[in-house]
């Protein structure tokens, strides 16, 4: 259920989510929906809905049951940032080299490493309120 | 506004050890397609069709992993049949596209 829309011109995007992977199709859909609005080309929305999902799954298995807050902006004349912020009791950040699995065939840790290929630029910063925000901006093709 | 919740459809192939995939395989989904090849085991082969996978993630290429490695202990094959641009692009993105077995 979206708790809070305050999107009504399509931009800039900013949401606040429930906690739980039940909606991660819902947001998947509602940047895909910003973008269009944005005149975003296919390529760009096929890879911001990766980096999204990577985005909101990584913040809902840190907090469950916790609302998280999703932002989009056009960042620069062809990129788009993707913010995402939830609060979790422990708010670490993992050093860039844990980003991806030590074994290329170990079952987890790759949300990460797949933001990170798919994004320019990575920024994961901490609150002393146990806020964590992960902004990635991606390269954008606009028709 | 109601949020649709992502949808997958598991069904069965031609043989019993073979899944056919048709929808997203996420975070909200992946833990149902582990339930099945659990439920398959690691006797012999099993078999996913991904020819009808629309969207999938790292949880849900998670899940195919862990089961490619389940089986390959135990002698066995994760074969993955059919085409799904999304999911070869992962593969691509994840350096796993020569790792998992294609037929």
């Amino acid at each position: 259920m979206t708790m809070r829309d305050a999107s009504a011109d399509g931009d800039p995007f900013d949401r606040r989510y429930e906690g739980t992977t039940a909606v991660v199709n819902g947001v998947r859909l509602d940047i895909d929906t910003w973008l269009i609005t944005q005149s975003a080309d296919d390529d760009t929305r096929t890879r911001a809905a990766l980096v999204v999902s990577e985005l909101v799954s990584n913040a809902v298995q840190a907090s469950p049951g916790r609302p998280f807050d999703l932002s989009a902006r056009r960042a620069r004349q062809r990129a788009i940032t993707l913010t995402v912020t939830n609060r979790a009791d422990d708010a670490r950040v993992p050093p860039r080299d844990e980003w991806g699995p030590d074994d290329l065939l170990a079952p987890a840790g790759r949300g990460l490493a797949i933001i990170d290929t798919l994004c320019d630029e990575v920024a994961i910063t901490t609150s002393a309120e146990g806020e964590i925000t992960v902004e990635a901006t991606l390269a954008a093709g606009f028709t | 506004m109601t949020i649709q919740p992502s949808q997958l459809d598991i069904a069965r192939g031609e043989s019993d050890r073979t899944l056919v995939l048709t929808g997203v395989v996420d975070s909200h989904t992946a833990a149902r397609l582990s339930d099945r090849l659990d439920r398959l085991g690691e006797r012999a082969d099993v078999a996913i069709d991904i020819s009808g996978v629309e969207f999938i993630d790292s949880s849900g290429l998670r899940t195919v992993i862990a089961a490619h490695v389940a089986l390959a202990e135990a002698g066995h094959r994760l074969v993955l049949t059919g085409s799904s641009e999304p999911f070869d692009r992962l593969l691509e993105i994840t350096g796993l596209d020569d790792q998992l077995h294609r037929g």
